[in-house]
């Protein structure tokens, strides 16, 4: 156990250390950050809210207590709107500094909808959301304060329920398609990230020989267990920078962006995705460390390492399927195929009333398919390790399977 | 007492039969040589001594038993093909594998410290492992053999790539292990240094054991019915003595059959005309044996 916990160790130090791995895990973040960054500051130079606008309602629209109008539940007006009775008053309270802008509602407003801004270029989106609150008051001055209410926030609760009217979701629309991509996206950068590092660090030893030396040390098990511990840490350290980063600018996103703050985890989906994720990474580990164990250089692994990690990302890449008939066959299909599974569990969660029994074979499938990787990689790395020059047959592999 | 026994062992890949028969033992505190040409099954032999590799049949008994955890610890092994981590600094790998080898991280540092010291290697000790020269690299797997103190320490070609120095060097520290007790098996194909080094040996050819024994009985096996003479003067006509070849100021005098060195020098010391600085019964080189029994084999 503790030569286990030294290899672990050792790969772990030694892959973060690594240029690679620090310009993926930081980097790729960073550079979201910087996006966001220069989004928000471009938006925030080029929008000024103005001290005052003033109009002109020659439409006669507006009341004197318009504003009075408004329902409680609205905020009042950001930017403060002052009425002049022509264009020339307003003129003058422009040039005179009183106000930053004035907009004139021509008599024909009602039938154009036109209205016409001096003095800016454009109006602010605060000086924008004042005039739109202001005029709405004022067209609905008859109504009832109901209706007004209404008028204001036609939908104020939406219910989403998927086809079948199972899992109920409630607020932020933009979580119910981002969730499972969200998911996904973790066990993407945890799993693969791991296990390539495992495939690139077995050939590497292979290739240089390091095996060799390493297995008169410790025993095939303790290798492979070590690394799988060791670079599984790697992955998860990885995806949690990026859930960090990700939380992170949720965080201040929130601050600006209403969708953001709607956003809650559901915690069975959670632990479904937990028990998803660990049999899966040990899964796609096995797999890496066979593949690793019978090729004999780093590009012939990557050949059938990308077959297999495209397998994984399949629902991702027909992620259609989920969205329109998360309970078709096929989403079904790929929710039980063990390579496929834990992705595609995931993704059909949040959007269908996944019937138990498919969860429990999903798993069921998943870890007995990752305990039989495991034991037949345990069986092919002892000869494979040394097996230099040339790849591992198929048909040696299975003899080899039988006999060792 | 063995450190080793190899017994009536036999190991295939698909089609190859890798060893055939292999049998041998290797004392305690010798340096045993395992010999053989290129493919004749030594690698895949060691690798099974090392338990890298399950005999299909035989038994091998390593330090007093089979292989297990503590054992593995015990054995020192410097592989023909090198084996470090290009990438990590020479210390670090250093510290790493005898790590491996359950040496506490402060106790590898400063044994390997020492070793950089004695290797002429110290000074490189922060470079990558990948910018370090053959020679150097050969150098640092020989300490990584050496590093936890085994007792049982196997070296695979061991004087590849090194200059004279550093030839002189190891052998200097291989002496100085069976010197400590150790039990070292030399695998190597520079014939002159085995037989300077070795005292037994076991030779391999086609997965099987073509000679075994000590060295010194080895060569007199294989050695021809013919004495070296060194001297001055006349070797006059001698009774016994079928052609006198002259090479290099001696000669080496072919014996009939059934005549003895003894005879020989018994009448060399009675001619006169001769006088005898040196005399010894013909050996054949290591290197000798060696080309032929490989070459007979071939046939």
């Amino acid at each position: 156990m503790q030569r286990l916990l030294y290899i672990a160790k050792f790969e772990y130090f030694r892959h973060l250390r690594r240029r690679m791995f620090l310009l993926t895990t930081f980097g790729v973040p960073l550079l979201l950050v910087a996006g966001f960054v220069l989004l928000f500051t471009a938006l925030v130079l080029t929008n000024q809210p103005e001290s005052a606008i003033g109009y002109v309602d020659q439409a006669d629209v507006i009341p004197a207590d318009a504003e009075a109008l408004l329902p409680a539940t609205e905020t009042p007006l950001p930017v403060p709107l002052r009425a002049y009775p022509d264009e020339a008053a307003a003129q003058e309270a422009f040039v005179a500094g009183d106000i930053a802008a004035y907009v004139v509602i021509p008599p024909d407003y009602l039938d154009s909808g036109r209205v016409t801004a001096y003095g800016a270029e454009e109006l602010s989106m605060e000086g924008e959301q004042s005039l739109h609150t202001l005029l709405r008051a004022g067209l609905l001055e008859d109504a009832t304060p109901q209706v007004i209410a209404r008028a204001f926030d036609p939908i104020e609760t939406l219910r989403r329920s998927t086809l079948d009217g199972g899992r109920t979701i409630v607020g932020g629309g933009i979580w119910f398609v981002l969730l499972p991509y969200l998911f996904g996206m973790l066990f993407l950068v945890a799993t693969f990230s791991s296990s390539s590092y495992l495939l690139q660090a077995i050939v590497e030893e292979k290739e240089n020989r390091t095996m060799e030396i390493v297995v008169t040390s410790v025993n095939p098990s303790q290798l492979i267990a070590g690394k799988t511990l060791g670079l599984g840490a790697l992955g998860l350290t990885q995806a949690l920078v990026w859930l960090l980063f990700g939380a992170l600018l949720a965080g201040v996103g929130a601050i600006f962006f209403e969708p953001l703050r709607t956003f809650n985890l559901p915690g069975d989906i959670l632990l479904i995705a937990l028990l998803a994720f660990i049999p899966g990474y040990l899964l796609f580990a096995g797999l890496m460390i066979g593949i690793g164990a019978m090729v004999s250089s780093q590009q012939e692994g990557q050949q059938m390492a990308s077959m297999l990690t495209l397998s994984g990302m399949l629902p991702f890449i027909l992620n259609f399927v989920f969205v329109t008939n998360p309970n078709g066959a096929l989403a079904v299909g790929l929710s039980l195929f063990p390579l496929s599974a834990p992705l595609a569990l995931v993704m059909r969660l949040p959007l269908a009333q996944v019937p138990f029994w498919q969860i429990l074979l999903s798993l069921g499938l998943l870890t007995a398919g990752a305990v039989l990787v495991v034991l037949a990689v345990g069986r092919i790395f002892r000869l494979g390790m040394l097996h230099y020059g040339k790849p591992i047959r198929p048909g040696e592999l299975v003899r080899l399977l039988r006999t060792s | 007492m063995e450190t080793l026994i190899v017994d009536h062992v036999a190991k295939s890949f698909a089609a190859t039969q890798a060893v055939k028969d292999v049998s041998f033992a290797v004392e305690a505190g010798e340096i045993f040589a395992l010999l053989g040409p290129n493919g004749a099954g030594k690698t895949t032999t060691i690798r099974m001594v090392l338990d890298l590799l399950k005999p299909d049949r035989g038994s091998i008994s390593v330090l007093g038993g089979p292989m297990s955890a503590e054992t593995r610890d015990r054995i020192g092994y410097l592989p023909e093909d090198r084996g470090l981590y290009r990438k990590l600094k020479l210390l670090d790998c250093l510290v790493f594998l005898a790590g491996l080898k359950g040496v506490a991280s402060g106790e590898a540092r400063q044994r390997a410290q020492a070793y950089l010291e004695r290797f002429d290697l110290a000074e490189h000790s922060q470079k990558k492992v990948n910018e370090l020269s053959r020679g150097m690299q050969q150098k640092a797997q020989f300490i990584v053999a050496l590093l936890h103190d085994p007792d049982l320490l196997i070296v695979d070609e061991p004087f590849a790539g090194l200059d004279p120095v550093n030839v002189r060097l190891i052998k200097e520290v291989l002496r100085e292990q069976a010197a400590a007790g150790k039990t070292i098996i030399l695998s190597a194909h520079e014939m002159y240094l085995v037989q300077e080094l070795a005292r037994r040996m076991v030779m391999i050819n086609h997965g099987r054991v073509v000679l075994y024994g000590p060295i010194a009985e080895v060569r007199r096996k294989f050695a021809a019915n013919a004495v070296i003479v060194e001297g001055h003067g006349d070797l006059g006509t001698l009774p016994d003595v079928t052609s006198v070849q002259r090479q290099n100021g001696r000669a080496v005098l072919q014996l009939k059959e059934g005549a003895s060195p003894q005879q020989i020098l018994r009448t060399l010391s009675r001619n006169d005309h001769f006088t005898v600085e040196r005399f010894e019964v013909a050996l054949p080189s290591l290197d000798d044996i060696f080309v032929q029994v490989a070459q007979e084999e071939d046939v």
